[in-house]
């Protein structure tokens, strides 16, 4: 087995040692980059020149690493998936990077994300579709779908990501690894293409639990340029981490379990993660949420993001920067420039999110979705105060195939449309780990906790993760 | 509430600084019903208009407004560097004529 | 006879080291494009950091104007799209402006009114535009200048109240110390707001945007009120819009009507978490705002009984009133330190240009010098020379008449003896003394000044001459 399959002690240990060196190890990640390029197309720009780095006693030093291409990267194109952003080579970069860099981590790619980050298919990006790679007929889901397909096929052993909905977790649940989205403002956002600036998380994808706590350790930080950042010097995920978790207590979300069990082999997988969870020591018990409520996360989600998108992506009009097309006035070169510089999805949830924005609609649009927003997230803490984390299945299906599912809204959403958004919601620290196959395919679960509680969150998932032994996809294919 | 129909629909999107195709339209009813049918429902929650709406994910007491000093990095250069047209260190466009906003 | 109602919206760029939302310099330059951060063009990626500075100084304008402040400082997104508008939303303030419902007292012709303010919110100025035959160039160095906009309720009812209130609100600003409020430099900007009505309802509003001096708000109200006036006389109607004050024509044209109107969609900041207002906070800027020009003016009228003349040249320049005042607090006569600081002070200033922190008197000098008066020690005349010597010097008035030998002798021992020897010399004369014959005095006290070179206290010289005289033939 390649060093690069390994866990991120195993290749730093290889590292100290002198086993394997950063340069193999780069060249390595390059190799299987470009070997799966065609077939899973997870990257949009991959990094030829990728420099090995020193190694120090940070765990990342020397160790590839993928990144998504909405993250800000001095020197090196991001595109954010867009035609609009086809030539954006930033001149600054994203806090996050300053730090994986400062780590000695080595980039050696960008990956294709759902354009500008506002899809969940892996299909919109502006390069192509990303294909899963446990079955390339199916979607990795999104929007992270290059970082969770890179990690998953093995050519990284961790990835950046960004979660405004489930964006790190879905996908990640989808391709049998771990997702993981810290506490809103524990990594800083500065650098972070925005999409919906109050549920925009930065992450990170890994096959092991431990290496998330070895990676958000190294990106996150209180950011003077990102007043919603928090001071997380108490919070050390590596120092913390443990597998013994006997004694805390779990729920799960009772209205979830009872629309679960029309698909009896996720109700079975998740029921079998709950089983684990209680060998493990934690109290696991049933709660009820209001279910009108719980419907009402789609619709909220939907209104809350493409109004902040709208705005947020207004600076997108090819004059300081972007890719412009030309007119004859300053308002045609805008509408040229975003006509062609958009996909036909992202206009319809522009159009949308300006609608619930408009004066007359805020109230009834915006606000009340807002309203559900505060709703949740007072229930969540409420019954935070008795429980430690709330463990819920990642979602119902498995992996759609192409044209199964695309991002157009329709009535058949129910509740486990956006389950995971509750997180997103509250800022709680959220995880998704593979419980296991359905049909030849990974399912995940996933666990949320309170604020600034990353660590708990990150030792009960580390304890299942024991539990369940689940084998990732570079390691199947290695044997 | 204001209605999106096929004849508005332009404007809204010209307002947006962009245009929508016809084919495009259909879609996007569907997809505006389905969430305006969904946010009627919420409407009708009881007591939803008593609750305060909620901007931020939780009340963050690290926040801090920034100190006055000017510790700005970016040179000229990088500024306009990705900008497709300048003359002098300026970004150019086609004229603007008409009023100021 | 129509009623006017004016409302005005005026725009002032803040003073500070670094702007509101970016740590880029604030401040002027040339050089396009110089003074810049990844924030001010809009860059994707970038998140908006509020100044404390900035919001300290809103907030001391705010107070200042008796406005209620929030409890916690909160931005709004202004969303439209414009080429001189990187984010295409502009940060400002809507839900929780740093102040609402305050009032500034104006002194119209004598009378106080009394001008509601609705609202004062803190926000970030646009990039310019440079403006060629064919195409237009952006410099992004004004984009995200900390920009305090004032809005009045509809109140004002002339253009003399209109012009009075903004004299009135720019003076505020420099006494707050938070900008220079220069309209030559495009710190100040004004919306103004005009309706005509016979009825007590007010008329239909019709709104002037960005108008670039006080100069041409007054222009602009005269138009719009003939204009108003003109169309309601002929039984037409105004329509509500927003028109473009031409200032080559003097002339408002249409930009849009109401249909046209802009839904700016305004929401809360998302990148610009909540912080508090604390009381320690307000109680640390209330301390630094000083009293305000009509208040000097009201206290120097009633308190120093000065003329209403005096005290209002003296608040004209808030360092100049500050300066005088420093001089009564020493214990200076207000109406001496006024005489001192309006006349040659102040028209030294005039003549050099200087402003008064650029001369090195200080106001301890001027209670010296007014001192030296008051005692009899130099006269009048003398004091104007020393004041001419130490405007350029700066040296102590005191030392400046030791320097020139000017003090006068008023040691009544010295005179005396000074007196003896003149008497003695002139003996004939002396003997000849007739009090009636007045010229005579004269003649001796010249005598002792010429021995003195002048120094010795003429009223004194003249009391012990009489009386020697009267002694000498006895």
């Amino acid at each position: 087995m390649s060093y690069l399959d390994k866990s991120l002690e195993e290749i730093h240990a290889a590292l100290k040692e002198g086993k394997v060196t950063s340069s193999e190890l780069t060249r390595e990640a390059l190799e299987r980059a470009h070997a799966s390029q065609e077939e899973l197309n997870s990257f949009v720009t991959i990094l030829d020149d990728a420099k090995e780095e020193e190694i120090t006693d940070n765990v990342l030093s020397g160790i590839p690493c993928a990144i998504k291409d909405n993250l800000s990267t001095k020197g090196v194109l991001t595109t954010a998936s867009s035609n609009i952003l086809a030539d954006y080579v930033p001149v600054f970069d994203a806090t996050c990077i300053e730090k994986l860099k400062e780590s000695g981590a080595v980039m050696m790619g960008k990956t294709v994300m759902d354009e500008l980050g506002m899809g969940g298919t892996g299909t919109t990006g502006h390069t192509g579709v990303v294909r899963n790679p446990w079955d390339i007929t199916r979607q990795t889901a999104g929007s992270s779908a290059g970082s969770a397909a890179a990690v998953a096929k093995g050519i990284v052993p961790y990835a950046l990501g960004t979660d405004t909905g489930d964006s790190i977790r879905k996908p990640a649940g989808y391709c049998g690894v771990v997702g993981y989205k810290p506490t809103y403002g524990l990594v800083s956002r500065w650098g972070l293409f925005a999409f919906a600036s109050s549920m925009d998380h930065v992450g990170c994808f890994t096959r092991k639990v431990k290496d998330v706590a070895y990676v958000i350790d190294a990106i996150k930080g209180i950011d003077e340029r990102d007043m919603t950042s928090i001071d997380s010097s108490n919070i050390n995920l590596v120092d913390s981490y443990t597998t013994c978790v006997k004694g805390k207590k779990l729920f799960y979300i009772k209205e979830l379990n009872e629309e679960l069990k029309n698909t009896p082999e996720f109700y079975d997988n998740f029921m079998k993660s709950i089983e684990y969870a209680k060998e493990c020591g934690m109290e696991v018990e049933e709660e009820s949420i209001d279910e009108n409520i719980l419907r009402s996360l789609y619709p909220s989600y939907m209104a809350i993001s493409c109004a902040e998108a709208t705005s947020n992506n207004s600076n997108l009009t090819g004059i300081p920067f972007g890719n412009r097309k030309e007119g004859h006035t300053p308002a045609e070169v805008m509408i040229n420039t975003r006509t062609e510089g958009f996909s036909e999805l992202i206009r319809r949830r522009f159009v949308l999110g300006s609608f619930i924005l408009q004066k007359e609609n805020q109230e009834k649009l915006f606000k009340n979705a807002q309203r559900i927003r505060r709703l949740i997230v007072d229930k969540m803490n409420e019954l935070f105060k008795k429980y430690d984390g709330c463990i819920m299945p990642n979602t119902n299906t498995i992996a759609p195939h192409f044209g199964e599912t695309s991002d157009v809204m329709s009535d058949n959403y129910l509740l486990f449309a956006e389950n995971m958004v509750i997180s997103n919601f509250g800022g709680f620290p959220s995880i998704s780990i593979p419980s296991g196959m359905v049909e030849g395919m990974p399912v995940a679960i996933n666990i949320s906790g309170p604020i600034k509680t990353d660590s708990t969150v990150i030792n009960m998932a580390a304890a299942l993760e024991e539990k369940i032994g689940f084998v990732p996809l570079n390691v199947k294919e290695e044997k | 509430m204001q209605k999106i129909t096929r004849e508005n629909i332009q404007d809204y999107a010209l307002k947006l600084m962009f245009k929508m195709k016809d084919e495009e339209f259909d879609t996007f009813e569907k997809e505006f019903e389905t969430i305006i049918k969904q946010m009627d429902l919420i409407g009708k929650i009881e007591g939803i208009e008593k609750v305060e709406p909620m901007t931020f994910p939780f009340r963050n007491k690290d926040a801090k407004l920034r100190k006055d000093e000017a510790t700005s990095t970016l040179t000229t250069e990088d500024a306009v560097k990705n900008a497709h047209k300048t003359i002098y260190d300026e970004v150019k466009v086609p004229k603007v004529v008409g009023g100021e906003e | 006879m129509y009623k006017v109602t004016i409302g005005l919206e005026v725009h002032c760029e803040l003073e500070s080291n670094s702007k509101v939302f970016s740590p880029a310099i604030n401040g002027y330059t040339e050089a396009p494009n110089s003074h810049v951060a990844y924030q001010d063009l809009g860059f994707p990626g970038i998140l908006p950091v509020a100044n404390e500075e900035a919001v300290k100084r809103a907030l001391k304008v705010s107070m200042a104007m008796n406005c209620t402040t929030p409890d916690e400082i909160i931005f709004d997104r202004k969303n439209y799209y414009y080429p001189d508008l990187p984010k295409g939303y502009q940060i400002t303030q809507m839900t929780k402006p740093v102040g609402i419902n305050g009032y500034v007292d104006i002194d119209v012709n004598g009378e106080i009114k009394r001008v509601d303010i609705h609202d004062t919110h803190l926000e970030e100025d646009t990039a310019s535009l440079d403006h060629y035959d064919t195409y237009s160039l952006i410099d992004y160095n004004r984009a995200c200048v900390p920009l305090l906009e004032t809005v009045t309720e509809p109140c004002l009812h002339s253009k003399e109240e209109a012009l009075t209130f903004l004299e009135t609100y720019r003076s505020l600003i420099v006494y707050c110390g938070v900008s220079e409020a220069r309209s030559d430099r495009g710190q100040m900007r004004c919306d103004v707001n005009v309706s005509i009505s016979d009825t007590d309802e007010l008329g239909t509003k019709v709104e002037m945007k960005n108008i670039n001096s006080f100069y041409n708000v007054g222009r602009a109200i005269d138009y719009e009120i003939e204009r108003q006036t003109e169309i309601l006389q002929n039984g037409g109607t105004v329509e509500q819009e927003t028109r473009r004050f031409d200032d080559e024509t003097g002339e408002t044209f249409k930009m849009r009507d109401k249909a046209d109107a802009v839904d700016y969609k305004y929401f809360i900041e998302p990148n610009i978490a909540p912080t508090d207002v604390t009381d320690e906070m307000l109680e640390e800027i209330r301390k630094t705002i000083p009293m305000l020009q009509l208040d000097r003016v009201r206290k120097y009228m009633d308190e120093y009984e000065l003329s209403k003349y005096d005290a209002e040249v003296l608040v004209k320049v808030k360092e100049n009133s500050d300066f005088f005042n420093e001089c009564v607090e020493l214990g200076a006569d207000p109406k001496k330190a006024c005489n001192w600081v309006t006349g040659m002070l102040m028209g030294y200033l005039n003549t050099n240009e200087m402003k008064i922190e650029d001369v090195p008197v200080k106001p301890a000098m001027i209670k010296e010098l007014i001192d030296l008066v008051d005692s009899k020690t130099i006269s009048s005349k003398q004091a104007k020379e020393v004041f001419e010597d130490m405007v350029e010097s700066g040296k102590e008035p005191n030392v400046i008449v030791k320097e020139k030998g000017m003090m006068q002798i008023t040691d009544d021992a010295a005179i005396h003896d000074v007196v003896m020897e003149v008497l003695k010399e002139n003996d004939e004369q002396a003997r000849e003394y007739n009090p009636e014959k007045t010229r005579m005095i004269d003649f001796f006290v010249g005598q002792v000044m010429k021995k003195t070179r002048g120094k010795a206290n003429p009223a004194k010289t003249m009391e012990m001459l009489r009386e020697e005289l009267a002694n000498y033939n006895k």
